[in-house]
Formats: structure tokens, sequence, C-alpha cells
């Protein structure tokens, strides 16, 4: 009689605690992380190098800071069922736009920043009002986004120049050279608000109203309209919103590289886009969280900052990320037909 | 009557505006770029700038390779799918053709044949992902271009690949051939699959049964078609198209590149042409005729601003610009067209009062 009250007792207990960790999506991710982990620090150890190390931890964090505000932006965005091509794009016209502003127009710093973002703001609104009111495919639209902000960001870089050739623009600004590479104790300041960022976003979409709106607009769009959703205004704020996080990106590019870079996050063109489907959003929409985005984007930069220490040719890096990417997609496969099962 | 039915056709027909506009660009560009308006006799429109020889060589070279993955994506599309990773398979393909051409003694043909089977192997992977695993096609695909574009950077550490003249002569003439000087031979040959292809989709029954797919395809499912059988044909046929267009552009430019036609954004054109052209995004309406002449504008409009000596970056904004702008041609165009089955569907209901 104890022992079936025991069993049951612990029954209870995997049911309430275990199981819903075990099932979650994200524990299947940071199996695959710790997994990924493992391999490198054995794969460095038999070179005589060594993986497992704080520096290590923070070179992986640091790398993820500037793709992460895409991925935030373009998470979002799928949550709700859509899409935003023109991120890395729009990102690379605010990092531009801030240099100018500072170098060539001579504003200060602040002002530099709130104009980089208002006018990332101002082309991810024609993105939301292209999907939005005129109903053109987002792919497409924002494809075409993609180019015009890449257009823009050339002409920009000659504005108040002298001369109209396009090239990157050196900046040395003190404020700006902390936002890129200062460190608040050993921690250094892009990795703080990375992670502000995520638990912002995070709590916005579990816990408030507006969140799980954007998910009942991705899960069901027409079913989100009938229940008095304005989905076309809450669409557009997700457009706008990626595109002033593109611009917080491109903030930090311009930071952390010194100057204002033709050619800022071009390698960034999908890894928001995919990190975030990688932590579980679906394509579809209406499904996926942060925290997901957020191990997603670690295992992608662990995998790359993993291959770099073992050192591997570079070219195999491009190889492997796509592999991961369809490793990814399997897991989610799995615990689909599990589900079904069940 | 029969005539005025024609011409309400030809004005209600979709790709209409986009002809006027491929038209009015030629026309403009003729002129701009011959330099008649600086004071050049007439005959130079016809000899120098947009219409020598040169150019329209470079443009028809182009849309070779373009036509080939069109009418592999446009057949997806209209099924309700999608591959991103035609670019890659194409860039791949013409490298190991490459490779093969150099490190081999084979008749080309025979290695043209191999590779247009690796193309097939490909598309079967693709299949095995979308079909098999039911992973979604657009995210699928990406991963897979990422992984072919790092191969072909592996094959060579980055280097191009030469064909050699002497060992494969009749290749090389192959894509250099042309007709008076202007018409590439492989762009007629790309033409005539275009035209089979716009055949195989309006006159077949199994061109029917595509939009149908695309359209519903537990509908189709449930009226006896069989979705998955006609995905799988739809990949290789793509993968096939794709690999043939990668060899192609192998033979017009006598060399393979890791990164010339996997990083250009050829992919991305076609699509975004294809959907400019009237192939619906999520499938089950569009036409091959269409989406060629869409491409055949975004080709002409930036080989025009080009030729017009405009400035790089001013390019890359008009090219975004012209796609906005023929997407809102497309909207007002299809608000008229709603406007007027409103009113008919209105004055008809008054009627039978």
């Amino acid at each position: 009689m104890i022992k079936e009250a025991e069993t049951l007792r612990k029954e209870s207990f995997y049911r309430k605690y275990i199981r819903p960790i075990i099932t979650h999506k994200v524990f299947s991710l940071v199996i695959i992380l710790l997994a990924l982990v493992v391999l490198f620090s054995i794969w460095s150890a038999a070179q005589g190098k060594q993986f497992f190390k704080a520096s290590t931890l923070r070179n992986i964090l640091n790398s993820i800071v500037l793709t992460s505000f895409l991925t935030i932006g373009a998470g979002m965005l799928l949550i709700a069922g859509d899409m935003d091509l023109s991120q890395a794009a729009v990102g690379a016209f605010g990092g531009i736009v801030l240099a100018a502003s500072i170098v060539y127009w001579k504003l200060p710093w602040f002002v530099g920043i709130i104009i980089c973002l208002l006018l990332c703001g101002v082309l991810g609104a024609i993105n939301a009002i292209m999907v939005t009111r005129y109903r053109f495919p987002s792919f497409i639209a924002t494809l075409a986004m993609m180019s015009m902000a890449k257009g823009l960001m050339y002409i920009f870089s000659t504005i108040g120049k002298g001369s109209d050739v396009a090239s990157n623009i050196a900046v040395n600004n003190p404020y700006l050279n902390f936002i890129g590479k200062g460190t608040i104790g050993p921690v250094p300041f892009g990795i703080i608000v990375m992670l502000v960022f995520f638990l912002v976003y995070g709590i916005l979409l579990t816990k408030t109203k507006i969140g799980l709106k954007i998910m009942l607009m991705g899960g069901n769009k027409a079913a989100a309209n009938l229940a008095g959703i304005n989905s076309k205004k809450i669409l557009f704020a997700l457009f706008v919103n990626a595109s002033v996080l593109a611009g917080v990106a491109g903030i930090f590019s311009t930071g952390r590289l010194g100057q204002g870079s033709l050619l800022a996050l071009q390698t960034n063109q999908f890894s928001g886009l995919t990190a975030a489907i990688l932590g579980g959003i679906s394509f579809g929409g209406g499904s996926g969280g942060m925290g997901g985005a957020f191990v997603g984007l670690l295992i992608l930069n662990t995998f790359q900052i993993g291959m770099g220490v073992v050192g591997v040719n570079p070219y195999w890096v491009n190889v492997f990320s796509g592999v991961i990417l369809l490793i990814a997609l399997a897991t989610d496969f799995i615990s689909r037909r599990r589900l079904r099962s069940v | 009557m029969q005539k005025r039915k024609i011409i309400s056709r030809i004005l209600r027909n979709k790709s209409t505006p986009l002809i006027v506009i491929l038209i009015i660009m030629c026309i403009i560009t003729m002129i701009v770029s011959s330099g008649v308006l600086k004071g050049e006799p007439l005959s130079a429109m016809f000899t120098r700038g947009f219409l020598s020889g040169g150019n329209l060589i470079g443009i028809f070279n182009k849309l070779v390779i373009q036509a080939f993955m069109m009418c592999g994506i446009v057949l997806l599309l209209i099924g309700g799918n999608i591959d991103l990773s035609v670019a890659g398979q194409a860039g791949l393909t013409a490298m190991v053709f490459a490779w093969l051409c150099q490190k081999t003694s084979l008749h080309w043909i025979i290695i043209f044949l191999i590779c247009v089977v690796m193309g097939a192997i490909l598309g079967l992977l693709n299949t095995l992902l979308v079909n098999r695993l039911k992973f979604p096609s657009f995210i699928a695909t990406i991963g897979m271009s990422s992984v072919y574009a790092g191969l072909c950077n592996i094959m060579t550490k980055g280097d191009n690949i030469q064909i050699s003249t002497a060992k494969h002569g009749s290749f090389v003439t192959m894509g250099r051939a042309n007709i008076g000087g202007w018409l590439p031979v492989l762009f007629l040959v790309a033409v005539i699959v275009l035209i089979a292809y716009q055949f195989i989709l309006s006159r077949t029954t199994f061109g029917r049964s595509l939009y149908m797919c695309g359209g519903n395809s537990t509908a189709a499912r449930l009226s006896g078609l069989k979705p998955d059988r006609i995905l799988r044909f739809l990949f290789l046929n793509n993968s096939i198209l794709a690999a043939i267009g990668g060899l192609l552009w192998v033979s017009q430019y006598q060399l393979a590149s890791p990164t010339a036609i996997t990083s250009s954004g050829m992919d991305f054109e076609v699509i975004s042409a294809s959907v400019l052209g009237g192939v619906a995004f999520h499938g089950g309406s569009g036409s091959i005729g269409g989406a060629f002449v869409a491409l055949m504008v975004l080709n002409v409009f930036e080989n025009m601003l080009h030729v017009m000596n405009v400035q790089d970056y001013y390019i890359v904004f008009a090219t975004g610009a012209i796609l906005v702008i023929a997407l809102g041609i497309d909207y007002i165009n299809a608000e008229r067209r709603r406007k007027a089955l409103l009113v008919a569907s209105i004055s008809g209901a008054s009627e039978t009062k």
C-alpha cells in the first residue's frame, strides 16, 4: 500500500516536473548544445588545445550579439506568421547612417543613434505598409526592400562627404567605442544589452496580452481576426520592430568595427532567420519563444567558434551550418512524430 | 465582335502591362545609350549601346541559366513549394563538371550526362527532406544551399576552374555560337524549353493537376491525385533543370566559379520575377510565359541603367524600387478587377429582383 503510494508520488513528481522539461522543445536543443561542447572539448584536447574555458564562452556570447537582435525581430515576425528578408541590409544601412551623422554631419552621438533608429523604423514601416495595406507577398516585398536599403546605404555614405564614391566611414567616438567594445566589470556591454533584450521580449511574448495575440495570429489568422484582434496593426508594429532591432544591430556593428562598414552584417543575411527557426519557432507561425531562439543562436555560434578553435578550414563551416540546420529540423520532426503517436 | 474580344482579352491579360513596360524600356534605352540625342546619326541606334551585339549577348547569356531555373521553380511554386537551393545546385554541378573535364579524359557529353544524373540525385535529396521528413521546404532548402555553397568552395579552395578550349572545343563553341552576332543559340534552346514547359502546364492533364495540388492539396488527394508523387517529380525536374542551366553557364564563360552562380542572387531574381509575372507565392496559379516576361523586364531594366552609366548604388536601389512599382501595378489591377466583379454581381443581383 505504502509502496504503491510511493510509486504514485514518484510518478506524479515525474509528470509534474521532469516530463515537461524533457518534452520541452528547448530541452532537445540544450542537449545538442551540450553534445557540441563535449565534442569540441574532446576534439581540441586531442590537438592539445583547450576549448572549455571562460574566454571561449565570452567569445561565443560576443559573436552572437549582432545576430541576436536580428533573431529577436525575425523571431517575433515568424511567430506572427510572416518574415522579413531585409533585416541585414536595413541594419547595415543604420550603421552607415550613424557613422555618417557623426563624421560628416557633425552631430552628437545620441542624435546619430536616434536618427539611425528612426530611419530604420521608416524602412520597416514601408515594409509593413507594403505587406499589410497592399498585401504584397512579404517574401518579395522585403526582398525589394533589401535591395533598396542597400542602395540607400551607398547613397547615405556619400551625403555630406564631398565626393560621390561610396566607402566605409571610420568613426572614433568614445561613446560608440564603449557600446561596441566596452565592458561592465568583466562582461562586455553588448552581451548585457542582448540578454536584457531577450528577457524583455521573452516576457512580452509569454506574459502579456500582446504576446498572446501575436501567438494567436500566427496560429490561425482568420480565427484571430474573428476574435477581434487587429492583426494588421500588430503586424505593422512587428515589421517596424524588426527593422528598429536591425538598426540596433547596425549600431553595435559600427561601434565594434570602429567604422560604418558597407559590408556590415552581410554574413548575417539568413542567420537571424535560421537561429529563430533552429530555436523552435516554426515557419508557419504560432509557436516558439525567445529562450529557444537564444539557445539556437548559441548552437550556431558554438559550432562556428569551435570549428575555429580546432582549426578546420573555414569553408567547411558553411557546409556544417547547413547540416546543423537540417539536424535541428530533424529533431523537430522526431518530436512532432512522438507527439502524434501519443 | 470577334476582334473586340481578342483586344479585350489582350488588355485583360496579366502580363500586358509588363510587356508594355518592357517595350518602352527597350526603346528608351536604345535611344539614350546610342548617343543619338548627342548628335550621332540615327543608324547608331542599332549598332551602339543597348542594341550592340556584345550587350545583347550579355543579356541573353544571363537569361539562359535563369530561364532553365525558372522552368523548375515556377512549376514548384505552382505546386505550393519552393527551392532556394537552385543556385547552389547549379553552382555545384558546374564545379563538378569543370573538375571532371580537367581531371579525366572522358568526352564532355559523358561528363555532361554524369552531372545531370548528379543533379537528379540532389533533387532526390530535396524530396527526401521535404516529402519524407516533412521539413518546410523554404528553410530546408536554405540549409541545403549553404551546404552546396560550402562544398563549391572546398572543391578548389575558392579558385576558378578553366575549361581548356583545346580539349573540349565543341563544348566551348556551343556556348559561344550565335546567330548574326547578337542572338546566342543557347538562348533559342532556352526559349524552346520554356515553350515546352508552358505547353505542359496549360495543355496537359499533368499540368492542370499541378494547379490543383498547389491550390488545395487535400482536395487534390481526395480527387485521386498523388501530391507526394507529383512533388517528387517537381523537385527532380527542378534540380535537373538547374544542373543543365549551370552546365550551360560553364559553356558560355569557359570556366566554373565557386561563387559566381551561388552568390549572385540569381535564384532570388528568378523567384521575384515569377511572382511579378503572376505566379502565386503559395501555389495554385501562374504561368511560365508571364514569369519570363517579368524576368526580361528585370534584366533589361538593370542593363538599361548600366548602359546609361548610372552609378552602381543607384542601380541597386532601383532594382528594389522597380519590384515595388511592379507589385503596385499588380495591386491596382487586382483592385480594379475586384471592383468590376463586385459591380457586376450587384447589378446582376438587382436584375434578378
